[in-house]
């Protein structure tokens, strides 16, 4: 067992040395749309509204099918009605942030639910008040390793876990993955 | 324990291999996702730095994640995804606290000290505390513009995010914050007048961004408000969308139905090289 053990510890070396001198790598973006590739939905209380959002004719190079954002009334109390998965296109063995895009007209809710998967199996809860941003980026989570997916629903998130609030209207649209 | 060692080696070896190999291709060609509707452009702008401490830490958490995925504690959230929990977690995020410490020094190593006293002079300003705890949150490459540009991100003592752009120390975005829990007036029902509310938009800016006559006129003003009136955005946007953008530069400021700032933008200076 010794001897496994060495040897691997003795490669590690090796790779480490490869890539031991500070240096940087190119940077990476990743948009996931809503409607694109990358995404899922389930549940109900769906609406839409077209050629908003990010993905817009003359914003952003997404294709026509996806010009339109999905909203959704938040819930009332604890739970959800539905939510939203973003499968990170690629998962980056680097820090990375990730931010939602909020247009000037829905995501009036201000304790959005966003949970951000990372390091395999880790959770990060975020509340993104989306009331505070128009037609601007919200940060969701910063420096989260390997980040691999986010989920949104129309809970109320962490810091408002189980809010008596109805009748908010939480915006599901793109998200970004930047290194 | 001894089987415990082999399986822990083993997957360490694995990793360790894809790792240089991923690494290696991350530097020469950067990874490109390929699919119908998802949008990657590729940058050729520097990125995240890293060193042998930092890439050492990252094998230990593969390793140690990877392991603990399989044969630690492990619990579904409420989507049903599996989560650490227990030891495991807390083994995992040791390590990913051990990786950010890590990642942080080097992003900070080249600012000078007049440059940090700068920026963090600047976000207590901003926040209207100056007491405030300013903390570093990490770099990334700038969310508004396709060329150039990485970002820091700090954050107060109330939760609130600032975008700073360290090539010039400015801040380009700040609002709240993933773990911010902020008190603006919510009734939009109580809001002030569009004028009232205009006047204190314009009344920020001209004390937050040096060039805001300039800015209005050579940018044209859009104000929109957000169902139920709970904020309102005053955005000052170029005529024109520099080539190769997505987002047409842009000063902006969103207010409460009571007139306190909820967030600040002033992105113009990520386009510029």
């Amino acid at each position: 067992m010794k001897k496994i053990t060495l040897k691997v510890a003795s490669f590690l070396v090796a790779i480490v040395a490869l890539a031991g001198f500070a240096s940087s790598a190119f940077a990476q973006v990743y948009i996931h749309a809503n409607g694109g590739t990358y995404w899922s939905q389930s549940g109900t209380g769906w609406n839409s509204i077209a050629n908003d959002g990010y993905c817009v004719s003359g914003r952003g190079p997404c294709g026509s099918n996806l010009w339109y954002l999905q909203w959704s009334y938040c819930h009332y109390g604890c739970g959800y009605d539905n939510y939203a998965v973003y499968s990170m296109a690629s998962v980056v063995g680097y820090n990375g942030d990730t931010y939602a895009w909020i247009d000037s007209s829905t995501g009036n809710m201000y304790g959005a639910d966003y949970v951000v998967t990372y390091n395999y199996g880790s959770g990060y809860s975020a509340t993104v008040d989306q009331s505070s941003y128009s037609e601007s980026w919200a940060p969701i989570a910063m420096d989260k390793y390997r980040t691999s997916n986010v989920v949104e629903s129309n809970a109320w998130g962490a810091y408002y876990a189980c809010n008596g609030v109805s009748g908010l209207q939480v915006e599901y649209d793109e998200v970004k993955l930047e290194i | 324990m001894a089987k415990k060692q082999i399986i822990i080696g083993a997957v360490v070896l694995g990793l360790a291999i894809g790792g240089v190999v991923g690494f290696t291709m991350t530097k020469g060609s950067p990874t490109l996702a390929q699919g119908q509707q998802i949008v990657v452009p590729a940058p050729s702008v520097p990125g995240p730095q890293t060193n042998a401490k930092i890439e050492q830490i990252k094998t230990e958490l593969d390793s140690v994640a990877q392991y603990e995925m399989a044969y630690g504690c492990m619990t579904f959230d409420k989507f049903g995804k599996p989560t650490f929990c227990g030891e495991s977690k807390n083994r995992v995020d040791v390590l990913q606290a051990q990786l950010t410490e890590e990642t942080h020094k080097l992003e900070l190593a080249n600012r000078s000290p007049e440059a940090l006293a700068t920026v963090n002079a600047r976000i207590k300003e901003l926040s209207g505390d100056p007491s405030t705890n300013v903390v570093f949150q990490g770099t990334s490459a700038n969310p508004y513009t396709n060329v150039v540009k990485r970002i820091e991100h700090w954050t107060d003592s109330k939760g609130f995010d600032y975008m700073v752009n360290p090539t010039n120390n400015t801040v380009v975005q700040f609002g709240p914050g993933p773990e911010s829990k902020p008190t603006f007036e919510r009734d939009g029902s109580k809001s002030l007048s569009a004028d009232v509310l205009q006047q204190k938009a314009e009344e920020f800016l001209s004390k937050n961004v040096a060039d805001f006559d300039q800015v209005k006129t050579d940018y044209k003003l859009r104000i929109t408000s957000k169902v139920g009136n709970v904020s309102h955005a005053f955005r000052w946007e170029a005529k024109s969308k520099p080539a190769g953008e997505d987002i047409v530069p842009f000063v902006q400021v969103v207010l409460s139905p009571a007139g306190e700032v909820m967030s600040f933008n002033d992105v113009r200076s990520l386009y510029s090289n």
